[in-house]
């Protein structure tokens, strides 16, 4: 009878001490988390050109046009001003390179001033990218290199009160990842 | 009592906002486009030139043509191609002093050649009658 209520509760006590661990086991979950990153290369970007203007002489009277489109070198001026030959004109041209088919943010200043002294000429900057979104797509594919062409024109009034002579100024453009 | 407790409660929330500024994201995120970012400067340049011309003096009385005008700006090169000697020696030509070479530089905005008659030659009012004798070019440089 003793023998008989002391097994009772050894087995009683084995299912008592076994129970947290069955109920431990039912609520232990598994699950993998996956790791990644994607390495791209370093992003440059490198002037090929400047935007130069050459040489232009001022109109008579009123006020002319100057202007360098960004797909080509050629200065056209009107309305009095006259572009002369002799010196190479050209757009600016920059090359930008980093990891293929990614998005470039890109920034430029509306406007740039060429100076000479205390004397000024205000140049519209005319980009050939998408100036809404200002972004440019490397070419090539992720894991490649990628490159873009990115082209500067200008073009700005003369009067002919303009001051003669050189006249210089510098723009930045700045590209970032997107 | 209520006033330690705010006391504690504002240092708490000031120990929260300098903790916060410390770790705040935005400063990580701009160094990290600082770093991410490339630029490239391109320069700009135009050469302004005053506009320029030439023009003759005709005199209509004795035909003859007496000076020739350069309008430009002092200091402008001209390459010029006028004889410092008519056909035939009827006249010459002067820039103040007789041209020396086929390159002037202008010393005034607007600059003359005078064409004076050769006083050697006696003959000028006969050969000013031919103008087609002149050859006038002038190049600005």
């Amino acid at each position: 009878m003793n023998k008989t209520l002391v097994i009772a509760l050894a087995a009683t006590g084995l299912l008592a001490s076994a129970a947290p661990a069955f109920a431990q086991a039912a609520n232990t979950s598994n699950d993998t988390a996956n790791g990644s990153v994607t390495i791209i290369r370093p992003l440059t970007i490198t002037k090929s050109a400047d935007l130069v203007f050459g040489r232009i002489v001022e109109p008579r009277t009123g006020t002319g046009t100057v202007s360098i489109a960004n797909t080509g070198n050629s200065v056209t001026a009107g309305s009095g001003a006259v572009a002369l030959a002799g010196i190479t004109t050209s757009r600016a041209v920059f090359g930008v390179s980093g990891e293929g088919a990614q998005v470039v943010n890109v920034s430029m200043p509306a406007t740039f001033d060429l100076t000479k002294g205390a004397d000024s000429i205000t140049v519209t900057l005319s980009p050939d990218w998408n100036t809404t979104t200002n972004q440019v797509t490397l070419s090539g594919a992720l894991a490649g290199a990628g490159a873009a062409s990115l082209n500067v024109g200008g073009s700005f009034n003369l009067p002919s009160t303009q001051a003669s002579g050189a006249y210089t100024g510098t723009f930045t453009v700045t590209v970032a990842y997107n | 009592m209520i006033g330690n407790h705010r006391r504690n409660s504002f240092r708490a929330k000031l120990i929260g906002v300098v903790a916060g500024m410390m770790l705040l994201p935005p400063s990580a995120a701009v160094a990290q486009n600082r770093s991410t970012e490339q630029s490239a400067a391109a320069q700009g340049s135009v050469v302004i030139a005053r506009s320029v011309g030439s023009g003759i003096a005709f005199n209509i009385l004795t035909n003859a043509l007496s000076a020739v005008f350069l309008s430009g700006q002092q200091g402008d090169t001209v390459s010029l191609v006028l004889p410092a000697r008519g056909v035939g020696g009827q006249f010459r030509v002067w820039a103040g002093a007789p041209v020396p070479g086929e390159v002037l530089v202008l010393s005034a905005g607007s600059y003359s050649v005078v064409v004076a008659a050769n006083p050697a030659e006696s003959n000028r009012q006969e050969s000013a009658h031919s103008p087609n004798d002149l050859l006038f070019l002038a190049q600005f440089n």
